[in-house]
């Protein structure tokens, strides 16, 4: 009974709806990564013809992953960067 | 010309694909649509009893593709809905006993006999969904609100997509609003936004639909219960009539007295 009160007046943590649509959210998201390689070796080619307008990069080591990270999926990845190219300040 | 053929389907069994089936099929034949329901579930079939049809099945869905009849002598008209034609599954076959091709063949013979071929698909993602599926000109998934059917719902449509049925609608069935306003189901708007894809009906859960199943007399046929209405809704929505939504939560209205009393009793 307090607990019903409690979520009714929006305080003392989350719904047992609310738990259920963040792990939905998650979930769908980490699915649809599960199944393509593919779009992430897309994204990593175009991440990599973005930067190279302004860095110089070393394109063999960057590596890109997803990883979960409490209730979302992020897209990790480090860029060496050798040098700013000539020019990439303007 | 001809009709339409739409699949009732939804990955995870058992959220009401049948009873969907059955109750739109004879909504739509009440609104003088001449209307086929085709059980797709080979091995399992289901159909013909959620209608009260059991004792009348002679040919089936396998026959007419190994060729043991005609397609019209396989139907089974209903007893009060008129419009209302079954083509039942096999019971004692497994689901490879018809291909995709031979489904299509088979939907779009009924499709020039009647204006609405509703296909009651298996549960899964394999080929009986693929099948169910094949042939039809839109889907209707179905879910209930519960995050491993939505997370199914999610596949189905997924794979809708990828086999170019883009034209599909969802129906939340088994809501408890009881429980959404505690808090404690996902709501229609919470399902909508996870799973972006267009609503077509809400079923409330509702134990008359037990009830009515025990008897072979689809909800839709007899009273005003809250669940009928809401499949008599989503077959005017698919007559591409605009019908407001359900107020699910109405028949809980007490005034804050009711509530209050509701709050303490728990
Ligand atoms: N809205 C509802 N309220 C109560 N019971 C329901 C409802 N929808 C379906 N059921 C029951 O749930 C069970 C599974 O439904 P069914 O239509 O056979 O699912 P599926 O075809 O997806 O496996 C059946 O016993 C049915 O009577
Ligand atoms: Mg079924």
């Amino acid at each position: 009974m307090f607990k019903k009160l409690r979520t009714m007046l929006g305080i003392g943590g989350k719904s047992s709806k609310e738990i259920a649509k963040d792990r939905l959210r998650v979930a769908l998201v980490y699915d649809k990564t599960d199944i393509s390689p593919k779009i992430l070796e897309e994204i990593r080619a175009e991440i990599i013809s973005v930067i190279s307008k302004r860095l110089v990069i070393k394109e063999e080591n960057i590596d890109i992953t997803l990883e979960r990270e409490g209730s979302t999926v992020a897209l990790v990845t480090s860029i060496p960067i050798v040098k700013v190219k000539r020019g990439a300040e303007n | 010309m001809g009709g339409i053929a739409i699949v009732i389907t939804s990955g995870k069994g058992g959220v009401g694909k049948t009873t969907t089936t059955a109750n739109v099929g004879i909504a739509l034949s009440m609104k003088n649509k001449r209307v086929a329901v085709v059980d797709a579930d080979i091995g399992l079939r289901n159909l013909d009893v959620v209608l009260g049809l059991e004792n009348r099945v002679v040919y089936n869905l396998v026959d007419i593709v190994e060729g043991a009849c005609g397609v019209k002598q396989a139907l089974i008209r209903h007893k009060r809905a008129e419009n209302l034609y079954l083509l039942p599954a096999a019971q004692a076959r497994t689901k490879d006993a018809v291909t995709s091709e031979q489904m299509v063949t088979v939907v779009s013979e009924l499709k020039k006999m009647f204006d609405f071929v509703l296909i009651d698909s298996p549960a899964g993602i394999e080929a009986g969904f693929r099948n169910a599926a094949t042939g039809a000109d839109i889907a209707l998934v179905v879910t209930t609100p519960e995050v491993s059917a939505v997370r199914d719902a999610d596949r189905i449509i997924g794979l809708l997509d990828s086999m170019g049925k883009k034209e599909h609608s969802l129906i939340i069935n088994r809501i408890r609003p009881e429980m959404v306003v505690e808090g404690n189901m996902l709501d229609v708007r919470d399902v909508i936004d996870i799973l972006s894809i267009k609503l077509i009906g809400i079923v409330p859960e509702d134990p008359e639909i037990i009830i009515s199943t025990n008897k072979g007399e689809p909800i839709v046929m007899d009273d005003n219960s809250l669940a009928g209405k809401a499949f008599i809704n989503i077959a005017r929505r698919i007559l591409g009539e605009n019908v407001p939504w359900l107020k699910l939560e109405e028949r809980r209205k007490k005034g804050l007295f009711g509530w209050i009393k509701d709050m303490w009793g728990k």
